[in-house]
Protein backbone atom coordinates (compact mmCIF):
# COMPACT_ATOMS: atom_id res chain seq x y z
CA UNK A 1 0.00 0.00 0.00
CA UNK A 2 1.07 3.17 -0.62
CA UNK A 3 1.34 5.57 1.79
CA UNK A 4 -0.59 9.23 1.92
CA UNK A 5 2.54 11.80 0.52
CA UNK A 6 3.13 13.53 3.85
CA UNK A 7 1.16 16.99 3.07
CA UNK A 8 -0.69 19.33 5.33
CA UNK A 9 -4.13 19.28 3.68
CA UNK A 10 -4.15 15.11 4.01
CA UNK A 11 -3.37 15.14 7.62
CA UNK A 12 -5.73 17.66 8.20
CA UNK A 13 -8.30 15.81 6.06
CA UNK A 14 -7.55 13.02 8.08
CA UNK A 15 -7.46 14.61 11.25
CA UNK A 16 -10.29 16.09 10.97
CA UNK A 17 -12.26 12.57 9.36
CA UNK A 18 -11.07 11.13 13.16
CA UNK A 19 -12.86 13.64 14.75
CA UNK A 20 -16.08 13.57 13.19
CA UNK A 21 -16.26 10.08 13.35
CA UNK A 22 -17.74 11.05 16.83
CA UNK A 23 -21.02 11.81 15.38
CA UNK A 24 -21.73 8.44 15.37
CA UNK A 25 -23.36 6.15 17.96
CA UNK A 26 -20.35 4.80 20.50
CA UNK A 27 -21.45 0.93 19.53
CA UNK A 28 -20.78 1.71 15.87
CA UNK A 29 -17.67 3.61 16.33
CA UNK A 30 -15.75 1.27 18.05
CA UNK A 31 -16.93 -1.53 15.48
CA UNK A 32 -16.24 0.41 12.50
CA UNK A 33 -14.21 3.00 13.48
CA UNK A 34 -11.23 1.86 12.51
CA UNK A 35 -12.19 0.46 9.24
CA UNK A 36 -13.61 3.61 8.41
CA UNK A 37 -10.73 5.71 9.09
CA UNK A 38 -8.32 3.24 7.09
CA UNK A 39 -10.99 3.44 3.80
CA UNK A 40 -10.33 7.40 4.27
CA UNK A 41 -6.86 6.96 4.47
CA UNK A 42 -7.14 4.69 1.42
CA UNK A 43 -9.77 7.73 -0.73
CA UNK A 44 -7.48 10.62 0.63
CA UNK A 45 -4.42 8.84 -1.35
CA UNK A 46 -6.44 8.15 -4.82
CA UNK A 47 -7.64 11.70 -4.54
CA UNK A 48 -4.37 13.65 -4.13
CA UNK A 49 -2.72 11.26 -6.47
CA UNK A 50 -5.52 12.26 -8.88
CA UNK A 51 -6.18 15.89 -8.14
CA UNK A 52 -3.90 17.29 -5.31
CA UNK A 53 -5.87 19.59 -3.09
CA UNK A 54 -8.97 19.68 -5.60
CA UNK A 55 -9.23 15.95 -5.52
CA UNK A 56 -9.37 16.26 -1.73
CA UNK A 57 -12.17 19.00 -1.91
CA UNK A 58 -14.09 16.56 -4.05
CA UNK A 59 -13.75 13.69 -1.67
CA UNK A 60 -14.68 15.84 1.09
CA UNK A 61 -17.73 16.90 -1.24
CA UNK A 62 -18.97 13.58 -1.06
CA UNK A 63 -17.93 12.37 2.04
CA UNK A 64 -19.22 15.02 4.30
CA UNK A 65 -23.20 14.73 3.47
CA UNK A 66 -22.42 10.83 3.84
CA UNK A 67 -21.32 11.06 7.24
CA UNK A 68 -24.19 12.89 7.95
CA UNK A 69 -26.50 11.07 6.26
CA UNK A 70 -25.35 7.67 7.64
CA UNK A 71 -25.00 9.20 11.21
CA UNK A 72 -28.06 9.63 11.56
CA UNK A 73 -29.49 6.24 9.92
CA UNK A 74 -27.31 4.84 12.64
CA UNK A 75 -28.78 6.76 15.53
CA UNK A 76 -31.82 5.56 14.49
CA UNK A 77 -31.14 2.60 13.90
CA UNK A 78 -29.27 2.26 17.41
CA UNK A 79 -32.64 3.90 18.98
CA UNK A 80 -34.70 1.16 17.38
CA UNK A 81 -32.79 -1.56 18.90
CA UNK A 82 -32.61 -0.32 22.58
CA UNK A 83 -36.37 -1.14 24.28
CA UNK A 84 -38.18 1.47 25.50
CA UNK A 85 -37.91 0.32 29.18
CA UNK A 86 -33.78 0.08 28.75
CA UNK A 87 -33.89 3.51 27.48
CA UNK A 88 -35.46 5.24 29.95
CA UNK A 89 -33.90 3.29 32.62
CA UNK A 90 -30.62 4.39 31.16
CA UNK A 91 -31.85 7.70 31.18
CA UNK A 92 -32.59 8.51 34.34
CA UNK A 93 -29.48 6.62 36.23
CA UNK A 94 -27.45 9.50 34.34
CA UNK A 95 -26.32 11.92 36.35
CA UNK A 96 -26.29 14.46 33.54
CA UNK A 97 -30.26 13.76 32.44
CA UNK A 98 -31.58 16.77 34.73
CA UNK A 99 -28.92 19.27 33.28
CA UNK A 100 -29.19 17.92 29.69
CA UNK A 101 -33.06 17.80 30.50
CA UNK A 102 -33.22 21.23 31.37
CA UNK A 103 -30.93 22.28 28.27
CA UNK A 104 -33.02 20.84 25.97
CA UNK A 105 -36.48 21.47 27.22
CA UNK A 106 -35.55 25.52 27.71
CA UNK A 107 -34.13 25.71 23.90
CA UNK A 108 -36.91 23.34 22.57
CA UNK A 109 -39.17 25.97 23.88
CA UNK A 110 -37.60 28.78 23.38
CA UNK A 111 -36.88 28.08 19.73
CA UNK A 112 -40.18 27.39 19.39
CA UNK A 113 -41.58 30.15 20.88
CA UNK A 114 -39.27 32.69 18.97
CA UNK A 115 -39.71 31.41 15.78
CA UNK A 116 -43.28 31.55 16.53
CA UNK A 117 -42.80 34.94 16.94
CA UNK A 118 -40.72 35.38 14.36
CA UNK A 119 -43.45 33.47 11.94
CA UNK A 120 -46.59 35.41 13.16
CA UNK A 121 -44.42 39.37 12.66
CA UNK A 122 -44.10 38.26 9.30
CA UNK A 123 -47.42 36.42 8.32
CA UNK A 124 -49.25 39.43 9.90
CA UNK A 125 -50.58 42.13 7.08
CA UNK A 126 -48.76 45.59 7.60
CA UNK A 127 -51.21 48.53 8.74
CA UNK A 128 -50.15 52.23 7.89
CA UNK A 129 -51.17 55.08 9.97
CA UNK A 130 -51.76 58.72 9.46
CA UNK A 131 -52.48 61.26 11.78
CA UNK A 132 -54.35 64.59 11.67
CA UNK A 133 -55.05 67.06 13.89
CA UNK A 134 -57.68 69.45 14.83
CA UNK A 135 -58.11 72.13 17.19
CA UNK A 136 -61.75 72.37 18.94
CA UNK A 137 -62.28 75.87 20.39
CA UNK A 138 -63.69 75.83 23.87
CA UNK A 139 -67.44 77.14 24.21
CA UNK A 140 -69.27 79.75 26.17
CA UNK A 141 -72.15 81.24 25.61
CA UNK A 142 -73.63 81.43 22.21
CA UNK A 143 -71.70 78.56 20.00
CA UNK A 144 -70.55 80.35 16.51
CA UNK A 145 -70.61 83.75 18.41
CA UNK A 146 -67.02 85.61 20.09
CA UNK A 147 -66.97 83.75 23.77
CA UNK A 148 -68.57 86.06 25.98
CA UNK A 149 -65.90 87.66 28.37
CA UNK A 150 -66.37 86.71 32.15
CA UNK A 151 -68.18 82.83 31.13
CA UNK A 152 -66.02 79.81 32.02
CA UNK A 153 -65.84 77.01 28.87
CA UNK A 154 -66.99 74.02 29.08
CA UNK A 155 -64.86 71.22 30.79
CA UNK A 156 -66.87 68.47 28.71
CA UNK A 157 -66.97 70.25 25.55
CA UNK A 158 -63.78 68.52 24.13
CA UNK A 159 -65.33 64.92 25.15
CA UNK A 160 -68.43 66.11 23.81
CA UNK A 161 -66.58 66.48 20.15
CA UNK A 162 -64.80 63.87 20.04
CA UNK A 163 -67.73 61.76 21.00
CA UNK A 164 -69.50 63.48 18.26
CA UNK A 165 -66.70 62.44 16.03
CA UNK A 166 -66.94 59.39 16.14
CA UNK A 167 -70.78 58.96 15.73
CA UNK A 168 -72.47 57.68 12.72
CA UNK A 169 -72.94 62.00 11.85
CA UNK A 170 -70.00 62.25 11.27
CA UNK A 171 -68.79 59.00 9.99
CA UNK A 172 -71.64 58.39 8.16
CA UNK A 173 -70.92 61.52 5.87
CA UNK A 174 -67.05 60.38 5.60
CA UNK A 175 -68.44 56.77 4.41
CA UNK A 176 -70.51 58.40 1.57
CA UNK A 177 -68.24 61.08 0.92
CA UNK A 178 -64.77 58.62 0.39
CA UNK A 179 -67.51 56.09 -1.85
CA UNK A 180 -66.28 53.32 0.92
CA UNK A 181 -69.58 51.08 0.68
CA UNK A 182 -68.27 49.93 -2.99
CA UNK A 183 -64.49 50.47 -2.27
CA UNK A 184 -64.32 48.42 0.78
CA UNK A 185 -67.54 45.78 -0.46
CA UNK A 186 -64.75 45.01 -3.31
CA UNK A 187 -61.59 44.87 -1.28
CA UNK A 188 -63.54 42.66 1.50
CA UNK A 189 -67.19 41.28 0.81
CA UNK A 190 -66.28 39.86 -2.38
CA UNK A 191 -67.41 42.81 -4.74
CA UNK A 192 -70.93 43.28 -3.09
CA UNK A 193 -71.36 46.27 -1.73
CA UNK A 194 -71.52 47.27 2.18
CA UNK A 195 -74.76 48.51 3.77
CA UNK A 196 -73.58 52.37 5.04
CA UNK A 197 -74.36 50.64 8.80
CA UNK A 198 -71.66 47.94 8.07
CA UNK A 199 -68.87 50.55 6.18
CA UNK A 200 -69.56 53.22 9.69
CA UNK A 201 -68.62 50.10 11.89
CA UNK A 202 -65.92 49.22 10.02
CA UNK A 203 -64.25 52.99 9.69
CA UNK A 204 -65.22 53.14 13.57
CA UNK A 205 -62.81 50.27 14.32
CA UNK A 206 -60.06 51.81 12.22
CA UNK A 207 -60.04 55.05 13.65
CA UNK A 208 -59.18 56.41 17.30
CA UNK A 209 -59.71 59.96 18.49
CA UNK A 210 -57.44 61.40 21.00
CA UNK A 211 -57.34 64.78 23.05
CA UNK A 212 -54.10 65.89 23.82
CA UNK A 213 -53.23 66.90 27.39
CA UNK A 214 -53.53 70.68 28.13
CA UNK A 215 -54.54 71.51 25.42
CA UNK A 216 -57.22 72.45 22.63
CA UNK A 217 -55.75 69.76 20.29
CA UNK A 218 -57.68 66.13 18.78
CA UNK A 219 -55.51 63.77 17.31
CA UNK A 220 -57.66 61.66 14.40
CA UNK A 221 -55.65 58.73 13.96
CA UNK A 222 -56.60 56.38 11.42
CA UNK A 223 -55.22 52.94 10.16
CA UNK A 224 -55.23 50.75 7.38
CA UNK A 225 -53.45 48.15 4.91
CA UNK A 226 -53.34 51.12 2.04
CA UNK A 227 -50.73 54.37 3.44
CA UNK A 228 -53.03 56.96 0.97
CA UNK A 229 -56.21 55.16 2.59
CA UNK A 230 -55.02 55.93 5.89
CA UNK A 231 -54.33 59.67 5.53
CA UNK A 232 -57.28 60.24 3.08
CA UNK A 233 -59.79 58.41 6.04
CA UNK A 234 -58.53 60.76 8.68
CA UNK A 235 -58.46 63.84 6.83
CA UNK A 236 -62.20 62.84 5.50
CA UNK A 237 -62.86 62.75 9.00
CA UNK A 238 -61.46 66.41 10.00
CA UNK A 239 -62.77 68.07 6.60
CA UNK A 240 -66.39 67.12 7.61
CA UNK A 241 -66.39 67.61 11.25
CA UNK A 242 -64.96 70.96 10.42
CA UNK A 243 -67.60 71.53 8.08
CA UNK A 244 -70.65 70.35 10.49
CA UNK A 245 -69.08 72.63 13.58
CA UNK A 246 -69.28 75.14 11.11
CA UNK A 247 -72.95 75.03 9.83
CA UNK A 248 -74.30 74.92 13.42
CA UNK A 249 -71.99 77.87 14.57
CA UNK A 250 -72.71 80.08 11.79
CA UNK A 251 -76.72 78.90 10.94
CA UNK A 252 -77.98 80.96 13.86
CA UNK A 253 -76.20 83.66 13.22
CA UNK A 254 -78.04 83.49 9.77
CA UNK A 255 -81.36 82.52 11.13
CA UNK A 256 -81.42 85.85 13.26
CA UNK A 257 -80.83 87.77 9.77
CA UNK A 258 -83.88 89.47 8.54
CA UNK A 259 -83.30 90.67 4.97
CA UNK A 260 -81.90 93.00 3.58
CA UNK A 261 -81.51 95.71 6.33
CA UNK A 262 -79.63 93.30 8.75
CA UNK A 263 -76.88 92.22 6.23
CA UNK A 264 -75.32 95.66 6.90
CA UNK A 265 -75.39 94.94 10.62
CA UNK A 266 -73.87 90.98 10.20
CA UNK A 267 -71.37 92.12 7.71
CA UNK A 268 -70.40 94.72 10.34
CA UNK A 269 -70.04 91.98 12.94
CA UNK A 270 -68.08 88.85 10.62
CA UNK A 271 -65.18 90.08 12.57
CA UNK A 272 -66.88 88.35 16.18
CA UNK A 273 -68.00 85.51 14.09
CA UNK A 274 -65.28 82.32 15.02
CA UNK A 275 -65.09 79.10 13.44
CA UNK A 276 -65.02 76.21 16.45
CA UNK A 277 -62.45 73.89 14.41
CA UNK A 278 -59.97 74.65 12.39
CA UNK A 279 -57.23 71.66 11.32
CA UNK A 280 -53.89 71.74 12.77
CA UNK A 281 -52.57 69.07 11.03
CA UNK A 282 -53.72 67.44 7.62
CA UNK A 283 -52.94 63.09 7.39
CA UNK A 284 -50.60 62.59 5.13
CA UNK A 285 -49.61 58.98 3.81
CA UNK A 286 -46.62 57.28 6.11
CA UNK A 287 -44.04 55.13 4.09
CA UNK A 288 -43.04 52.65 7.31
CA UNK A 289 -46.40 50.80 8.95
CA UNK A 290 -47.32 50.89 12.14
CA UNK A 291 -48.12 47.62 12.48
CA UNK A 292 -46.96 44.86 13.43
CA UNK A 293 -43.99 46.23 15.15
CA UNK A 294 -41.92 43.88 14.24
CA UNK A 295 -38.36 44.58 16.78
CA UNK A 296 -40.62 44.90 19.34
CA UNK A 297 -42.73 41.51 18.83
CA UNK A 298 -39.25 39.29 18.39
CA UNK A 299 -38.54 41.11 21.14
CA UNK A 300 -41.53 39.94 23.07
CA UNK A 301 -41.41 36.64 21.85
CA UNK A 302 -37.92 35.95 23.00
CA UNK A 303 -39.01 37.50 26.53
CA UNK A 304 -41.85 34.98 26.37
CA UNK A 305 -39.88 32.50 25.47
CA UNK A 306 -36.98 32.64 28.10
CA UNK A 307 -39.50 32.57 30.30
CA UNK A 308 -41.77 29.81 29.70
CA UNK A 309 -38.54 27.82 28.86
CA UNK A 310 -37.20 28.63 31.99
CA UNK A 311 -40.41 27.65 33.93
CA UNK A 312 -40.67 24.33 31.92
CA UNK A 313 -37.02 23.40 31.61
CA UNK A 314 -37.03 23.71 35.59
CA UNK A 315 -40.07 21.48 35.98
CA UNK A 316 -39.23 18.79 33.61
CA UNK A 317 -35.32 19.10 34.89
CA UNK A 318 -36.81 18.47 38.49
CA UNK A 319 -38.87 15.59 37.65
CA UNK A 320 -35.83 14.28 36.11
CA UNK A 321 -33.91 14.86 38.68
CA UNK A 322 -35.90 13.16 41.23
CA UNK A 323 -36.81 10.00 38.97
CA UNK A 324 -33.37 9.83 38.59
CA UNK A 325 -32.49 9.62 42.49
CA UNK A 326 -35.35 7.22 42.94
CA UNK A 327 -33.73 4.93 40.34
CA UNK A 328 -30.21 4.75 41.66
CA UNK A 329 -31.25 4.08 45.16
CA UNK A 330 -33.43 1.21 43.54
CA UNK A 331 -31.67 -0.08 40.95
CA UNK A 332 -34.00 -3.17 40.52
CA UNK B 1 -32.61 -27.97 17.45
CA UNK B 2 -33.33 -27.63 14.17
CA UNK B 3 -32.08 -24.31 11.89
CA UNK B 4 -35.12 -23.18 10.41
CA UNK B 5 -33.74 -22.10 6.87
CA UNK B 6 -34.47 -18.94 5.69
CA UNK B 7 -36.06 -18.55 2.06
CA UNK B 8 -33.77 -15.95 -0.04
CA UNK B 9 -36.83 -14.66 -1.54
CA UNK B 10 -37.50 -13.27 2.12
CA UNK B 11 -35.28 -10.84 1.77
CA UNK B 12 -35.55 -9.00 -1.20
CA UNK B 13 -35.70 -6.65 -3.24
CA UNK B 14 -31.94 -5.83 -2.16
CA UNK B 15 -30.98 -2.19 -1.60
CA UNK B 16 -28.72 -1.12 -4.42
CA UNK B 17 -25.98 -0.20 -2.13
CA UNK B 18 -26.50 -4.14 -0.63
CA UNK B 19 -26.34 -5.50 -3.86
CA UNK B 20 -23.61 -3.57 -5.40
CA UNK B 21 -21.38 -4.98 -1.91
CA UNK B 22 -22.74 -8.42 -2.22
CA UNK B 23 -21.50 -8.83 -6.12
CA UNK B 24 -18.40 -7.38 -4.92
CA UNK B 25 -17.87 -9.98 -2.71
CA UNK B 26 -19.03 -12.72 -5.20
CA UNK B 27 -15.48 -13.26 -6.89
CA UNK B 28 -14.38 -13.75 -2.98
CA UNK B 29 -13.37 -12.17 0.16
CA UNK B 30 -12.28 -8.40 -0.09
CA UNK B 31 -11.89 -5.68 2.28
CA UNK B 32 -13.40 -2.33 2.58
CA UNK B 33 -11.53 -0.50 0.27
CA UNK B 34 -11.23 -3.03 -2.63
CA UNK B 35 -15.23 -3.27 -2.52
CA UNK B 36 -15.21 0.37 -2.46
CA UNK B 37 -13.05 0.02 -5.56
CA UNK B 38 -14.63 -3.12 -7.39
CA UNK B 39 -17.94 -0.93 -6.61
CA UNK B 40 -16.49 1.85 -8.44
CA UNK B 41 -15.21 -0.13 -11.15
CA UNK B 42 -18.72 -1.87 -12.15
CA UNK B 43 -20.62 0.95 -12.06
CA UNK B 44 -18.30 3.00 -14.30
CA UNK B 45 -17.67 5.38 -11.44
CA UNK B 46 -21.37 6.50 -11.38
CA UNK B 47 -21.28 4.69 -7.43
CA UNK B 48 -18.93 5.87 -5.10
CA UNK B 49 -19.33 4.77 -2.06
CA UNK B 50 -18.12 7.02 0.88
CA UNK B 51 -16.62 5.39 4.04
CA UNK B 52 -20.04 5.70 6.23
CA UNK B 53 -22.37 4.37 3.68
CA UNK B 54 -19.86 1.37 3.15
CA UNK B 55 -19.98 0.26 6.67
CA UNK B 56 -23.09 0.93 7.35
CA UNK B 57 -23.96 -1.25 4.74
CA UNK B 58 -20.99 -3.94 5.80
CA UNK B 59 -23.03 -3.66 9.59
CA UNK B 60 -26.49 -4.33 8.47
CA UNK B 61 -25.51 -7.39 5.93
CA UNK B 62 -23.16 -8.86 9.02
CA UNK B 63 -26.41 -8.55 11.43
CA UNK B 64 -28.64 -10.07 8.59
CA UNK B 65 -25.79 -12.81 8.21
CA UNK B 66 -25.68 -12.48 4.31
CA UNK B 67 -21.92 -11.46 4.75
CA UNK B 68 -19.14 -12.96 7.23
CA UNK B 69 -15.69 -11.29 8.34
CA UNK B 70 -13.35 -13.52 7.23
CA UNK B 71 -10.63 -15.17 9.94
CA UNK B 72 -7.29 -15.32 7.70
CA UNK B 73 -5.62 -12.55 7.56
CA UNK B 74 -2.87 -12.03 4.88
CA UNK B 75 0.40 -12.23 4.80
CA UNK B 76 1.37 -8.48 6.66
CA UNK B 77 3.82 -8.32 4.09
CA UNK B 78 1.37 -7.78 0.98
CA UNK B 79 -1.43 -6.11 2.86
CA UNK B 80 -2.00 -4.10 5.77
CA UNK B 81 -2.40 -6.56 8.28
CA UNK B 82 -5.28 -4.20 10.65
CA UNK B 83 -7.98 -4.57 7.67
CA UNK B 84 -11.14 -6.75 8.48
CA UNK B 85 -12.13 -8.89 5.17
CA UNK B 86 -15.34 -9.98 4.45
CA UNK B 87 -17.07 -12.87 2.28
CA UNK B 88 -20.63 -13.98 1.68
CA UNK B 89 -22.29 -16.63 3.42
CA UNK B 90 -24.51 -19.47 2.03
CA UNK B 91 -27.34 -17.25 2.72
CA UNK B 92 -25.79 -14.52 1.00
CA UNK B 93 -24.74 -16.39 -1.86
CA UNK B 94 -28.63 -17.75 -2.26
CA UNK B 95 -30.05 -14.69 -1.59
CA UNK B 96 -27.86 -13.15 -4.16
CA UNK B 97 -28.29 -15.68 -6.63
CA UNK B 98 -31.93 -15.02 -5.97
CA UNK B 99 -31.66 -10.81 -6.50
CA UNK B 100 -29.71 -11.58 -9.93
CA UNK B 101 -32.69 -13.86 -11.23
CA UNK B 102 -34.84 -11.34 -10.13
CA UNK B 103 -33.65 -8.70 -12.23
CA UNK B 104 -32.71 -11.58 -14.94
CA UNK B 105 -36.56 -11.41 -15.27
CA UNK B 106 -36.78 -8.02 -15.04
CA UNK B 107 -34.38 -7.14 -17.62
CA UNK B 108 -36.78 -9.91 -19.76
CA UNK B 109 -39.94 -8.12 -19.01
CA UNK B 110 -37.95 -4.70 -20.35
CA UNK B 111 -36.50 -6.15 -23.45
CA UNK B 112 -40.15 -7.84 -23.98
CA UNK B 113 -41.99 -4.84 -23.94
CA UNK B 114 -39.20 -3.26 -26.38
CA UNK B 115 -37.53 -1.01 -23.29
CA UNK B 116 -33.77 -2.15 -24.55
CA UNK B 117 -32.76 -4.05 -27.29
CA UNK B 118 -32.03 -8.00 -27.54
CA UNK B 119 -28.93 -9.27 -27.14
CA UNK B 120 -26.65 -11.26 -29.61
CA UNK B 121 -27.77 -14.48 -28.67
CA UNK B 122 -31.21 -13.68 -28.48
CA UNK B 123 -30.83 -12.49 -32.23
CA UNK B 124 -28.78 -15.15 -33.69
CA UNK B 125 -29.13 -18.25 -31.13
CA UNK B 126 -26.14 -20.02 -33.00
CA UNK B 127 -23.51 -17.11 -33.58
CA UNK B 128 -21.99 -17.89 -30.21
CA UNK B 129 -21.89 -21.96 -29.97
Amino acid sequence: MTPLPHNKSGSFSEGLFQRLLSIYPKAHRDEFGPSMNQLFRDQCRDAWRTDHNWGLIKLWGRVLPDLVRTSMIEHLSAFKEKSMNERISHLLRSSSTPKKAFVAAFGGIFVVVLAASVLITFLLPESYGSVARIRIEPVKGRPGIEPEKGKPADPYHVMSQIELLQSDVILGKVVEELNLKEEWGLKYSAGVPLKASEAVVMLRSRVGFYPIRNTQLVEIRSFSDNPREAARVANAIAETYKMHSMQFSVAPVFKSLAYPADIVVFQSNQARITFPVEIVDSAVPTTEPVRPRKALNICVGAMIGILLGLVCGGGIGGIAFLLGRNARKNPA
Amino acid sequence: MAKTRIDPEELLPLTPAVFHVMLALADGERHGYAIMQEVAEHTDGTIKMGPGTLYGTIKRLLEAKLIEESEERPDSNLDDERRRYYRLSGLGERVLKAEARRYEEMVKLARGKRLIGKLTSELYPGALR
